[in-house]
């Protein structure tokens, strides 16, 4: 019978007590979902570094081989309304979290379906502006000085005819050439590569997080979410914070600077 | 039977129970955060007014980390939480930082020494 109650309430791994998955806890004393939930972010921090690191990398070497300049698509407005809708979900997340601890089963949903919103928000932030750069066009402008040195630039298409006439007089005497318009997609340059890579896994782990978050509120409408197992809001709020957090560092590292 | 129960619900709160931060912190922080994040988009103006880039990478870059630590101690609870998990996320985030100095040190070295061919 003790075994049966250590089986229903030790929502936190604990010594000498089995947590609801069985499993013995760690002899660190610490929990066994959370400890492995932590390691998961961390390994989440390597695998978004990765990435960050391959964007900051390839981004001179997209500009020497004629790729467009991240600042002439990427706008700040839309991208900082995100940064703010994801600041909002953390902090209606951590209030769910709150709620369930002080088990307030209104609290719980509200705080819960108000994360989710601002989540879908934030996708379908994501989508319109990835539609708008798919659809926008830069073109590959190569300069052969009387020399022979080669220089490419990338120009969006809609500054085209004022940069050209510009490239014109900074160049005397060099032939230049321009490719046909391309599209900022993912194979059209480093750029597009690095980029689509890197934020669309980043919107891929927002669109995780809000599957979670409707599993806890099914859970949660349906009585199933206490203060007794707050632990299961807890975990989805740690995974929704790093999230933020990733975006944070992107909003920083691709968007400001 | 009651003394078991009593000691799981002590149990709870054991290692990884923490002393949560009111309401009023949380939106103290989203406060915060939010007014971090209005200076970083005016930051990212920086040159337009003539100050050099390497401050406005500076600024930003330290902002930043500014709304990461926030994030983690207060909504991610680290504060108030287990120091194994902080050094369980602190390792493998530390590991990343470092990595990404490394890569962009050397892409730049090979970039002036003429060994990156573009």
């Amino acid at each position: 019978m003790a075994q049966a109650v250590a089986h229903d309430h030790g929502e936190h791994g604990a010594p000498g007590g089995h947590g609801p998955t069985g499993h013995p806890p760690t002899s660190l004393g610490l929990n066994n979902r959370k400890l492995g939930l932590w390691t998961f972010i961390s390994s989440e921090a390597l695998f978004f570094t990765a990435l960050v690191a391959t964007y900051l990398v390839m981004k001179p070497r997209n500009l020497a081989l004629g790729g467009p300049r991240p600042e002439d698509f990427l706008g700040i407005t839309l991208t900082a309304i995100l940064a703010f809708i994801l600041l909002m979900s953390s902090l209606t997340m951590v209030l769910a979290h709150h709620a369930a601890e002080h088990n307030d089963q209104r609290g719980i949903r509200l705080w819960l379906g108000a994360t989710i919103l601002l989540g879908l928000m934030f996708l379908g932030g994501q989508v319109y502006e990835f539609n708008k750069l798919w659809s926008e066009h830069f073109v590959t402008v190569t300069i052969t000085e009387p020399d022979g040195k080669i220089v490419r630039e990338g120009i969006a298409e809609h500054h085209l005819d004022a940069e050209l006439a510009e490239l014109q007089e900074h160049h005397p005497g060099a032939t230049i050439t321009q490719s046909a318009p391309k599209a900022v997609t993912w194979t059209t340059s480093l750029f597009g590569s690095t980029f689509f890579v890197l934020t669309g896994f980043h919107g891929t782990h927002v669109a995780i997080g809000v599957v979670w978050l409707t599993v806890v509120l099914i859970m949660a409408l349906r009585g199933a979410i206490s203060s007794r197992n707050s632990l299961t809001v807890e975990m989805a709020g740690l995974y929704w914070h790093f999230v933020d957090l990733v975006w944070v560092a992107i909003f920083t590292l691709i968007y400001l600077i | 039977m009651a003394e078991q129960r009593s000691h799981q619900a002590e149990l709870a709160h054991m290692p990884q129970g923490h002393a949560a931060p009111s309401t009023r912190t949380y939106i103290n922080i989203f406060v915060v955060l939010f007014v971090i994040t209005a200076i970083e988009v005016l930051a990212a103006y920086m040159t337009d007014i003539g100050l050099p880039l390497w401050s406005e990478i500076v600024t930003l870059i330290l902002l930043s980390v500014l709304k990461g630590v926030l994030v983690v101690m207060f909504y991610m609870h680290l504060r108030f939480d287990s120091r194994w998990f902080t050094a369980l996320f602190a390792a493998g985030f530390g590991i990343a930082v470092f990595m990404v100095i490394v890569f962009l040190l050397l892409w730049a070295y090979k970039r002036s020494s003429g060994g990156l061919v573009v």
